[in-house]
């Protein structure tokens, strides 16, 4: 079932059959968007997991959305990033807790140049790329402003040129 | 490279990284029911199966509890009524004859009234013999060494008290696979795996697992300013790292898992002053203030 479906499907049928599907449609997608971001494994299963559990508390207002997967994905991006800068902190302290990135992963990185970014950098990037959405969008979604997801992209445009939209007014 | 190749090159990550779909779908709402108390915010009624007969009955009894209260003569209304609350052995399918001698019995009162000795449930009870209803492998908790947390799947025969083993009751393939969503049903036929929860205060023990367990780590606020760094492994081929996180209250949370080589690992942990996050920071000696042994065995 497409999330659109699922989503016009809530008037009828129940809310949790609206959110397994959207959960079976997104959650892999959303999984690997944060593992792209953070090249964390463990840090993406529990931000999607985190995200979800926080979408499923308020699905009365998220199932409504347009796009209830890209809110779960934004609420576990920055889940993930909170994260991962608060393991980078300690990291840096006692060197333990050295995170191994996926081989797909570092494919990912390599094919869009992503490897030298930030997890926000890389987020704006893959936000706007995956799904085309808009600059104004991906700031919302990222809790930014437009000129700094601008600045993001533009980063961005330098390393992959022609992988990014090219109208970043949108 | 277009949008779409990305969504399904991420796609492809996910799947590769977490490939079922029914597991941290039970973590997600146990997540969300947990944090707001418990309950989900609508009815499952796909996932109650058993409960649902718990729940009639209940509603029977209280049907039956409401009438039998409501034409229970008052003190001032010498007349017989009949039955009121023993009315409940009569419901359709619970033999009178089941009932225990006094239970449910009326008893004539000055007047001609009756009044219940007892309450109905002591007479619905024995309608419902054998052993509760199984429940699925939740949370575990360690157990000695020797008798490690077992799949609860297909418990092999469960005691009487008389020490007269019983086969155990385990709802029925195609029930079991019918509680759960069509999209997630291939997850419920999957081995289960006992999770074996570890605190702080566990820390210095030796404890035994089975290949496939989920091992998992929480531990608690420290009561000062100081706070855990997420547990590691030593040894990632025996006890390898699945998920985990540090939380702005100083706690940590790890859960590994055994991908099914036997050996020993340790789990370990340290606690950092604050002022190792502070700026400028300190540099505190290196120690490690958790440390569980796993044996995969």
């Amino acid at each position: 079932m497409s999330i659109t479906a699922a989503v016009a499907g809530m008037s009828s049928g129940t809310a949790e059959a609206t959110f397994e599907a959207v959960f079976a449609d997104a959650y892999h997608r959303v999984v690997g968007l944060v593992a792209a971001v953070t090249g964390d494994q463990g840090l993406a299963e529990d931000a999607a997991q985190e995200g979800f559990a926080r979408a499923y508390q308020r699905w009365s207002r998220v199932g409504r959305l347009d796009r209830p997967d890209l809110w779960v994905a934004r609420v576990a991006s920055r889940i993930a990033i909170d994260q991962w800068r608060r393991r980078r902190r300690e990291t840096a302290l006692d060197g333990a807790d050295r995170v191994t990135i996926p081989d797909d992963v570092q494919r990912l990185w390599v094919r869009w140049q992503l490897e030298r970014l930030s997890p926000m950098q890389r987020a704006s990037i893959l936000l706007h790329c995956w799904e085309g959405r808009p600059v104004a969008e991906v700031a919302t979604l990222l809790g930014r402003s437009q000129a700094t997801v601008r600045t993001h992209l533009l980063m961005g445009r330098r390393r992959f040129r022609g992988f990014v939209h090219e109208d970043e007014s949108r | 490279m277009t949008g779409p190749d990305l969504g399904r090159d991420l796609e492809a990550i996910g799947r590769r990284l977490s490939p079922r779909l029914g597991q941290p779908y039970d973590a997600v709402v146990g997540r969300a029911t947990a944090s707001v108390g418990g309950g989900a915010r609508w009815p499952r009624p796909g996932r109650l199966g058993g409960a649902v007969g718990t729940l009639a009955v209940a509603a029977a009894f209280g049907t039956l509890l409401a009438v039998g209260v409501a034409t229970r003569p008052g003190p001032d209304a010498p007349v017989d009524r009949g039955p009121s609350v023993a009315m409940a052995t009569t419901t359709p399918g619970v033999p009178a004859s089941t009932d225990p001698p006094g239970a449910g019995e009326a008893t004539p009162v000055p007047g001609g009234g009756r009044v219940a000795t007892a309450p109905a449930a002591t007479t619905v009870a024995p309608t419902r013999p054998g052993p509760p209803p199984s429940e699925g492998p939740v949370l575990t908790l360690p157990a000695p060494p020797g008798q490690g947390p077992q799949p609860t799947a297909a418990p092999p025969a469960a005691a009487t008290p008389g020490g007269t083993p019983m086969p155990a009751q385990t709802p029925p393939p195609s029930q079991a696979a019918s509680t759960m969503p069509p999209r997630f049903a291939a997850s419920a036929t999957a081995p289960a795996r006992a999770r074996v929860v570890l605190s702080e205060k566990d820390s210095g023990r030796t404890v035994t697992v089975h290949p496939g367990d989920v091992v998992e780590v929480d531990l608690s606020s420290p009561r000062d300013t100081s706070h855990w760094t997420v547990p590691s492994s030593t040894d990632e081929t025996v006890v390898s790292p699945g998920s985990g996180n540090t939380r702005s209250d100083g706690s940590a949370r790890a859960v590994f898992t055994t991908p099914g080589r036997t050996g020993s690992a340790d789990l370990q942990a340290s606690r950092l002053p604050a002022c190792a996050s502070a700026t400028p920071r300190c540099l505190p000696p290196q120690r490690v203030d958790f440390r569980v042994t796993i044996v995969v065995a």
